[in-house]
Order: C-alpha cells, then structure tokens, then sequence
C-alpha cells in the first residue's frame, strides 16, 4: 500500500469491489430488470395476455362496475398505461364495508369488456425488484445490511476508481477486443467510465434509501423514546413502499388508511409474492403519502367517515331491485344519476396536462357522487412521494378539489427528491426507461467485467492457488450462474402447473436451486468449459423463452404483435438479446477452447483458470 | 426529437474521439494532436453537447429533459466507441461530413 | 515477527478505517446538522446524505495517508476530538 497515492487507491479500488463483487453483480442484475418491473409482471402472468388496447377502456369499466356494484361505495377504476394493458377495477358494494385487506376486485380486457381469469400466483418483478434491495431468504435487516455494506464497497470502489484512473479523456472510446487483458479493462473502462454519473447516483442514492437500516443511529436522534421509532418506521416503510412503482392499478385509497397498522405485514407478504401485488403497490404508495402528509389524511378520514354514515342512511331508504342477479338489493326509486364520464374525463386530463391513470368514484351513481382522476405522473423530480396531481369532480361536473403539488421545499429535500426519484424511475416514461435500464447494463458490464479482470491479471501467477480458484469459481456462478438462474426463473413461471400451492414459493425456489447448481458446479468442475456450458445452458433458456412465451400464453405471439402488447413483445426481445450476447460469448469461448486444445499455450480465454496446465 | 438529440451528442463525442491520439492517427494518417487542437475539439464538443439539451428541453419538462439528455449521453458515448470499434472508416465519414472535418477545415488551428 | 507485526497494523487500519470512519462520519454528519440546524424530515435526508458522502472521504483518506500507524492514529485522534467535541457543546445519542 505504501508507494503513492495511485497505488493505494488500485489497492483500495481492487479489494473493496472484490469481497463483494458477486452480490454486487446479482444487485446490478436485479435492480436493472427492475426498471421493468410491472413489465415482467405482465409477461409472468400470461392471463393477463389477452388484453389489447382499446381507445376508450372507460365504458367497459363503468358498464362491468354498475353491474356488479350498483351503487356502490367505492369504485376504483385504474387505466390501461404503457406498462400494463389491463384494466383493473376494485369496489365495495353499496353499505359494504371496508375491507382491511382488499375488496372485491377484477381484472379487465378493455377491448371485451369481460374479466379475465384470476391470474396465477407469481411474484412476478417484485421478486427481482425486492431481492435487489434486501435479498431473500434472509430477514429484511440483515439483507439490507449486506446490500447496504456492499454498496457502500461500491461507492468506495468507484470513488478509488476515479482517483486511480487517471487518463479517463485518453483512451475514453477505446475498446479493443481479442486483447486478452486489455479487452476486458476496456470493458471495465467502457462500462464505468462512460456512464460514470449514473453509476455515482444509484449507488449514492442506493446507500441513503437504505439509511433508515444502516443508520441506526438515526432513530433515536433529536426525536425522544416512542415518536422517533415511529418516525423511522414510517420512513422506513416509505423507503420501501415509495420504491414499489408497480402499475397503479385499481388505486384504493378507501383501503390505505386502514391498512397503514397492517402494513409491516403486507411488506412481507407482498415479498411472498401476491400476483395481486400491483393492487397492494398502490395502497402502500398511498400510505406513504399518508404517513407524511398527516393532516391530509385527516381530512380524507373525515371525509371518508361522513360519506360512510351517508349511505348507511341511504340504505335504509325502501327500494327495489335495478338489477336482480345482484346480490345486493338495489333501489329503483333511485333513478341512476347520469355523468358524463367522457366529457370529464377530457376536462381532466386538460387541467392536469398529462394522462389520467386512476380514476375513483365515491357513491357512484348518486347525486353525491365524487369523480376523482389522478394522473400518471409525478409533475416534479423533486417530489418523491406522491407528488401525482389530481382533482375532482361531483355530479354536476365542477371541479370541487385540485391537487397539483409544486415540487419539494428547500434545497435538501429537493436535492433528496431528484435524487430517490431517479433511483427508482418513479417519473420515468418509456423513453427515460429504457435510457436508465441501458445504464444499468453498462454497470452490469463494469462488474462483471470487473470481476474478471481481476482472475484475468492473476491468472499466471496465482492459478491453481486456494484464493485464486475460490474467485475463479464464485465468477463462474455469480456471473454466468445468474444468468442461468434469472432464466430458469422465467422458465418455473410458464411450466409449472397453474392450480399448485404456494407457485409463487415455487417459482422463487428454481431460481436459487438453479443458482446453487451452478455454483455446486463451478466449484467441482470450473476448469471443465464451466463458463462455455453454463452460458450455454442459458442462452438455451434464453434463447427459446419467446418460444416458451409463444406455447403457454393463451395468446399467440403473432396475435401479439396483431394486438400491440409491446410489453410482451419487448420482454421477448430482450430475452432474445440477452440469448444473442450469451452466445457469442459462447463462441469466442468455443473458439478459445479449440485453439487452446491445438496447441498447449495458456488459455487466452481469461474465464478459465488453467489448473490443468499448471498441476 | 430524440433522434435529433441523440445524433448531435454522437457528433459531439466524435469531436472528442478525435482528440484521442488513435483516431487522430486514423483521421490524419500520423502525428498525435497538438494542445491547441485537442482544446479546441473539446470546446466544439462540448458546444454540441449543449445543444442537444434544446430538443429534449421542447419534449419534456426542464427537470426530466435534463435526466433524459444525460441518459442520452450516456448511450451516445457507448454507441461512438462501439463505431470506433467496428466501423472506424463510417467515423471517419461522418467527422469529415457532419463535423468539421471538410467544412471547418479553415477554422481548425493545426 | 516484523512481518506479523506490519499484518496487524494493516489489519487495524481497515478496521479503522471501516468502524471508525463509520463513527468519525456519523459525528460529522451530527455536528454538521448541529450547525445546518435542519429539522424533522429535512434533518433525515440530509444526515443520509451528508453521511455517506463523509464515509467514502474518510475511506479514501484513510488509505491514501502513506503508513499504517498515521492512518490509525489520525482516525482514532479525529473521533476522540470531534466526539470530545460534540458532547460538549451538549449533544446526545
């Protein structure tokens, strides 16, 4: 360590990011599919498949709701987007009263009008979404301890990084390949250099959305005994909810006040992996909202209370039957309070300058019915919890409440919002999306490629050494092995059967049994072409999973592209991407191998130690 | 719009990749560039850069144009050395096209 | 016994610089919202932040100063002062 300060800082550099390089890999890995986490969901529960796109989802929605809820409390209808093409409606029935988990609730085709099938149970992205921040299998504070100390390792290693890498404007285009040593530091050099600020941000923002484990500390401060713990819980609980930005779907926030006790809970739960999870994503997001915003709360509570004892009194009116297949009786004297739905939905999106996401009716179908159109985007970077504009109509169609929050106040919470905000894509449109997942592969590539260099340079010297076949091994399954598990991943949700218990479970559990073969084999047989057979047995998975796609989804891919699921589509695109990098790897691998076999010179493959040819 | 934006940080980067001593080498056959050059390609860089920011600036707001446009940035980097790489003489082209190469012969100090 | 010995300094220079740069950053992040004096909500993002930003200095320094001995010792004399300091002028944990 002694000898300057660059040779510190190489040291620093190559020791920080090596003790934890293969959790780091797999938290790249996962965190960047996360940008995509209600895409993945989509794709995992093919019910959902059967969906298309439709201008005018509104009527379906309102035509299914009166039918089954004439009436009702609530209504809560949440819109097609982007990111998932369904239509998600939950209610309560007239004089129902709330549910403490959730209510009734259906997922509809907006082009038929029908509800589609109870979707299987997966944990879909939340598994890949929840493993990035705080693993699996491990209780919550542990996990975001080891995601917290290997990030900050990582926040370590790129700062030393920095300072150790000086010509950064020299070579900052250069890549060479079929260098051996030199090509895999220009992937390193590519990989970090060249998306440098993302790479400081989500590490940066990663370490200070974890700060409610890692500084404990913290609690206790300046707040005394019992409020500060509450304090951080809810902070806590913000942290972890606010990141869930799963589609908005049926927006209940009739739920989230009372679910705000049970949500320690339902976090876990969700883990588990309720297919349902996306409802959940928005009643926690909305607790959050709750948990900081007391006094509006407050207020919605009122609110809330008031219509409740309303409609009991409405109960008691006589009445008779609307719609008889319904359980509930419905009045007739009640004449059906016409809206125009159309015209406000127009108004709404006028006054809030984007597109409406959720919309919520209270008392639908009275004269004290309540329109409530929220959009689908957060109108400030700075604002990282709620921050989504709504507002309000009643039946006459006059805007009775605005909300358009202006961004955060003061410079910390403003620096603190723009910078949670873009850890989590919460704001992100398709475009910004797929800018941060490309950024996130270019930190996937800085790790892995990282990692490998580091076997790389020593490979001479150390090869056959303890230390030396422990990293050679623990690369061939963190890397290659994740590829294997993410895909076998995929793979679980279409074969196995819908209708077994716990499939969510199941799911979880091929994804770490694959993991642990493939390090159970890259411990025994690494030098045996582990890299060429594990990243084949991947790009095999890979490869064939919109094929896989094609065969279990209830909708063919061709009907896909007929029906515009891009989603879908872009899912299969990109596994068919990632098949095409694992098999070139595959082949320069091949290549390698057999000109390593002709003539008895090291392996230039820098995957492989060459035990063999040093015993 | 965020073509346009994205053509202009290549270009950008191109002038960049010129001040690098290999693509130096590749545009003008020898020598390395000299301070005076290397300072100047920069600035024209950095110019094109900023421009980029005005057609992501008319599609979104100013806080997520800026996001965007770094996100950009970032994807032109790796697409100008994944061109260095595979098709150096199409860089090559479109510093002596689209940059200053042919027009702006006069304007660069040697 | 010299090679030993220099394996037992390095070894308490990452300890140093890991626990002690932890405590060292948490007083400074303190100290610093002392004087800042943010609230509530606003403390919490700033202490999140001013922290880590603290963490990765002291890391960096900790191992750029060139022996083992003056890294140790100049964190252990950063916290014992700074700590010193704020609890004179009447802070808590």
């Amino acid at each position: 360590m002694k000898g300057g300060l660059r040779k510190s800082m190489t040291w620093l550099h190559t020791w920080s990011s090596l003790i934890v390089i293969w959790i780091l890999f797999a938290i790249f890995l996962t965190g960047t599919t996360s940008f995509f986490r209600a895409e993945i969901t989509h794709w995992m529960t093919p019910e959902h498949h059967v969906s298309t796109p439709v201008d005018q989802p509104l009527h379906a929605a309102v035509e299914y709701l009166e039918f089954v809820a004439p009436y009702g409390e609530t209504w809560q209808i949440s819109l097609p987007d982007s990111r998932s093409p369904v239509l998600g409606l939950n209610w309560q029935a007239e004089g129902e009263e709330r549910q403490r988990r959730r209510g009734a609730r259906a997922v509809l085709d907006p082009s038929t009008s029908e509800a589609i099938d109870e979707a299987r149970d997966t944990a879909g992205g939340n598994f890949l979404f929840r493993f990035h921040y705080e693993l699996y299998g491990v209780p919550r504070g542990v996990g975001q301890w080891i995601v917290g100390i290997a990030s900050m390792l990582m926040f370590i290693a790129i700062i030393s990084g920095i300072i150790m890498y000086r010509k950064i404007f020299a070579d900052f285009f250069s890549f060479r390949p079929g260098k051996k040593t030199a090509s895999w530091v220009d992937a390193h050099v590519v990989g970090s250099v060249l998306a440098l600020p993302f790479h400081v941000m989500i590490t940066f923002t990663g370490l200070f959305l974890l700060a409610g484990t890692l500084l404990f500390w913290q609690g206790g401060n300046e707040r005394g005994g019992n409020q500060g713990q509450g304090q951080q819980q809810g902070q806590q609980q913000g942290q972890q909810e606010g990141q869930r930005q799963g589609r908005q779907q049926a927006g209940s926030e009739g739920h989230s006040h009372e679910n705000a006790q049970v949500n320690p809970q339902r976090g876990v739960q969700e883990g588990k992996g309720q297919n349902t999870g996306q409802n959940t994503d928005q009643n926690t997001d909305q607790n959050t909202d709750q948990n900081t915003d007391q006094n509006r709360t407050e207020i919605r509570a009122e609110t809330r209370a008031q219509n409740r004892t309303e409609s009991r009194a409405d109960i008691e009116n006589p009445r008779t039957g609307r719609r008889q297949q319904q359980a509930t009786p419905v009045s007739a004297q009640r004449e059906p309070v016409d809206v125009d739905l159309d015209a406000l939905f127009e108004q709404a999106e006028a006054l809030l300058n984007q597109s409406v996401a959720d919309i919520t009716v209270t008392k639908p179908m009275t004269d004290g019915v309540e329109i409530r159109f929220r959009g689908s985007e957060k109108s400030h970077l700075s604002h990282f919890r709620g921050g989504i504009p709504e507002v309000s109509f009643n039946a006459d169609g006059d805007v009775i409440k605005e909300n358009y929050p202006s961004g955060a106040e003061g410079a910390v919470a403003t620096t603190y919002g723009v910078l949670r905000s873009l850890h989590e894509g919460h704001f992100a449109d398709i475009i910004t999306r797929w800018l941060l997942f490309f950024a996130g592969v270019l930190g996937t590539v800085m790790v892995g490629s990282g990692a490998l260099l580091w076997s790389q340079k020593r490979q001479r010297q150390l090869a056959g050494k303890r230390g030396y076949e422990l990293v050679s091994a623990l690369n061939l399954a963190g890397i290659a092995g994740m590829f294997v598990a993410l895909g076998a991943y995929f793979w679980a949700n279409r074969i196995i059967p819908v209708d077994i218990e716990d499939r969510g479970d199941l799911e979880i559990a091929t994804f770490f049994s694959a993991w642990l073969l493939c390090l159970f084999y890259a411990v025994l047989f690494r030098n045996k072409h582990g890299w060429l057979i594990q990243l084949a047995v991947a790009g095999v998975l890979f490869v064939l999973l919109p094929v896989l796609d094609f065969l279990t989804s209830p909708v063919g891919l061709t009907d896909a592209i007929a029906g515009g699921d891009w989603v879908r589509l872009s899912f299969d695109l990109i596994a068919l991407l990632t098949a095409l990098g694992l098999w070139t790897a595959v082949y320069y691998l091949f290549k390698k191998s057999r000109t390593t076999n002709n003539k008895p010179v090291k392996s230039r493959a820098p995957q492989k130690p060459m035990k063999d040819a040093t015993v | 719009m965020m073509l346009i934006a994205l053509l202009l940080i290549v270009l950008g980067f191109v002038h960049f990749a010129l001040s690098t001593r290999a693509f130096y080498k590749l545009v003008f056959g020898r020598g390395r560039p000299t301070a005076r050059l290397r300072n100047w390609l920069h600035c024209v860089g950095y110019l094109y850069l900023a421009i980029a920011l005005v057609p992501c600036l008319q599609v979104w707001n100013t806080q997520m144009a800026i996001v965007v446009w770094l996100g950009l940035l970032h994807l032109g980097a790796v697409v100008v050395t994944m061109l260095l790489t595979y098709f150096p003489q199409f860089v090559k082209r479109l510093w002596q096209f689209a940059c200053l190469g042919r027009l702006g012969k006069p304007f660069l100090p040697s | 016994m010299l090679v030993s010995s220099e394996r037992w300094l390095f070894i308490a220079r990452v300890f140093a610089a890991a626990v002690g740069g932890y405590a060292l950053s948490t007083v400074i992040s303190l100290l610093l919202l002392m004087v800042l004096d943010y609230e509530g909500r606003e403390a919490r993002m700033f202490t999140g932040m001013a922290f880590f930003l603290a963490y990765v200095t002291i890391v960096i320094v900790a191992f750029s100063i060139c022996s083992h001995k003056k890294a140790v010792g100049v964190l252990l004399l950063g916290n014992v002062g700074l700590w010193g300091i704020w609890y004179l002028v009447g802070g808590t944990l």
